[in-house]
């Protein structure tokens, strides 16, 4: 397989490795994929007061397209918007990375990822109301 | 290969020609060498040829402790086990029509058993234990009445475990069965002796041996005499079972190849052994690594890795200093990992995570101290930012 050079760029440096408290009420976490599914993404979100995704920390198992994806998304969800990181697609990693179709699951998953987290900060604003 | 190339650690997928098989090579191609027909009779080119070749094969026979009379020249051991197996199959078909090999044969093999299964014979597929090591009594059981030919590989070409082809033979003769071995991956790395051991027809590939890619041989045994129906027709060459002009070069160049490798046969076998322990000690600390295939009965050259915990695919982006094998195949639409590995009872997800790691005569123990080192950070860093 050949990469383009943002892809191995990404998977040489991964950005945002880590975690963050997930029991802190800003904080929001999503784990999508299964190891025997090649593929695992543990995404964490912490929002500011206003709804502003502040910071984010990835741990990824998987092929160099789902750590690169993964690595760019936490670059991509800086300080977005809970209904601009809703309108986050597979389509911007596939773009921006040169995912090949039979990879195409990898950026779907980080748009799960993506998704699961928006859809978990939304359950904790309604719990506060 | 110290330059800025990867560390080439894949000698198992083929091998550089050494410096002294190519000046040979070069003596037998222009016109200021023997570049003749061996066939042409009338004229001292054709004489000097064909007196090539010949030397050629007694170097190649003199390996493997044959007569030279017994080796057919082919262009490579795919070649030589189509001709083996199908040719054995269409001479003894009136005899029977059931054919023994085992699932973690090489694709030449298993593909010219479909294709004989296309033909009306019917194929037994022994599973190996999870060593990959097949059973003697597993080989017996299955042998039938109408049985006339039984394939099975000496040294596997992914995991490197060498089979009991002693043992196997004697099976096989006491049933009056012809057995053919494909050798591609054992001559001139581990002792053969065909005057003690009950083979019938093995099959030679040049490259594997620091000879050229594109030639190959096989052994037919004269006592008892093996007959195959020949597959290429043209000329009647080579006793009239491997037609076609034969390609002088090419062969001298395996002559040269099987003689070095008869010559410094215990010295190759040290350093490869070296340098391959080498390796493993510098990886066999590292938790969730396994070695796949018989730890003691195996290719002093091979390492098949099981590294848990890193996707396949990440781990050849991750080592790409290194040109080694993975044990799964591309194809368009998916990464189908390795039939061999399969056999063996490994899940699809630890297949995928597997590598090849074969060294040889030109690996040095400095390739392999970087390469250990890539080895153990490139894991340790992607191991790190799993969850």
């Amino acid at each position: 397989m050949k990469y383009s050079s943002l892809v191995i760029e990404h998977f040489n440096q991964p950005r945002n490795i880590g975690v963050l408290d997930a029991s802190q009420s800003n904080v929001v976490v999503a784990r999508r994929g299964q190891p025997d599914e090649g593929n695992v993404l543990h995404l964490y979100i912490e929002f500011d007061e206003q709804g502003f995704a502040q910071s984010s920390r990835i741990k990824v198992y998987g092929d160099p397209y789902v750590i690169a994806a993964a690595s760019l998304a936490t670059e991509l969800i800086q300080n977005k918007t809970i209904d601009e990181l809703q309108a986050v697609s597979y389509d911007y990693f596939v773009e921006q990375l040169d995912i090949p179709k039979t990879k195409w699951h990898s950026a779907l998953l980080v748009e799960d990822a993506i998704k699961e987290a928006c859809h978990a900060f939304k359950s904790l604003e309604v719990s506060y109301e | 290969m110290m330059n800025n190339k990867p560390i080439y650690l894949d000698y198992m997928a083929t091998t550089p020609v050494d410096p002294r098989v190519v000046d040979v090579m070069m003596r037998y191609l222009s016109t200021d060498g023997e570049f003749g027909n061996p066939a042409s009779v009338t004229h001292a080119y054709g004489w000097n040829a064909s007196t090539a070749v010949e030397k050629a094969r007694a170097q190649v026979a003199a390996l493997v402790h044959a007569e030279p009379k017994e080796i057919i020249w082919t262009s490579g051991a795919t070649e030589s086990d189509n001709l083996a197996i199908i040719g054995a199959a269409r001479f003894y078909h009136r005899k029977g029509r059931h054919i023994i090999t085992c699932k973690t044969e090489h694709k030449a093999v298993l593909d010219a058993c479909k294709y004989l299964e296309g033909q009306g014979f019917e194929v037994t597929y022994l599973t190996p234990q999870s060593n990959g090591l097949i059973d003697l009594t597993d080989l017996e059981k299955a042998i039938r009445p109408d049985t006339i030919l039984v394939s099975l590989m000496h040294v596997n070409n992914e995991i490197g475990v060498i089979q009991d082809i002693k043992a196997m033979g004697e099976i096989t003769r006491r049933h009056g069965i012809v057995f053919h071995v494909d050798a591609a991956q054992s001559a001139g790395k581990i002792p053969i002796d065909l005057q003690e051991l009950q083979v019938d027809l093995m099959s030679f590939s040049a490259h594997k041996l620091y000879g050229p890619k594109g030639m190959g041989a096989l052994y037919v045994r004269r006592k008892p005499r093996v007959r195959l129906e020949p597959l290429i027709h043209g000329g009647g060459h080579e006793t009239g079972l491997r037609s076609g002009t034969l390609a002088t070069h090419q062969i001298v160049g395996m002559g040269e190849a099987f003689a070095i490798a008869n010559q410094q046969f215990e010295s190759d076998k040290k350093h490869i052994q070296q340098c391959r322990d080498k390796l493993w000690q510098g990886l066999c600390d590292i938790p969730g690594i396994t070695i796949n295939g018989d730890v003691n009965t195996r290719y002093q050259g091979n390492l098949n890795l099981t590294i848990e915990g890193i996707e396949g695919d990440s781990l050849i982006l991750a080592f790409q200093k290194l040109a080694l094998s993975t044990a799964s195949a591309c194809t368009s639409a998916s990464i189908e990992p390795s039939y061999v590995l399969r056999a063996l009872g490994i899940s699809q997800h630890l297949a995928h995570s597997t590598i090849r790691l074969s060294v040889g005569r030109f690996t040095t123990l400095e390739e392999i101290d970087l390469a250990v080192a890539i080895m153990q950070k490139e894991i340790k860093r992607l191991r790190a930012i799993a969850p």
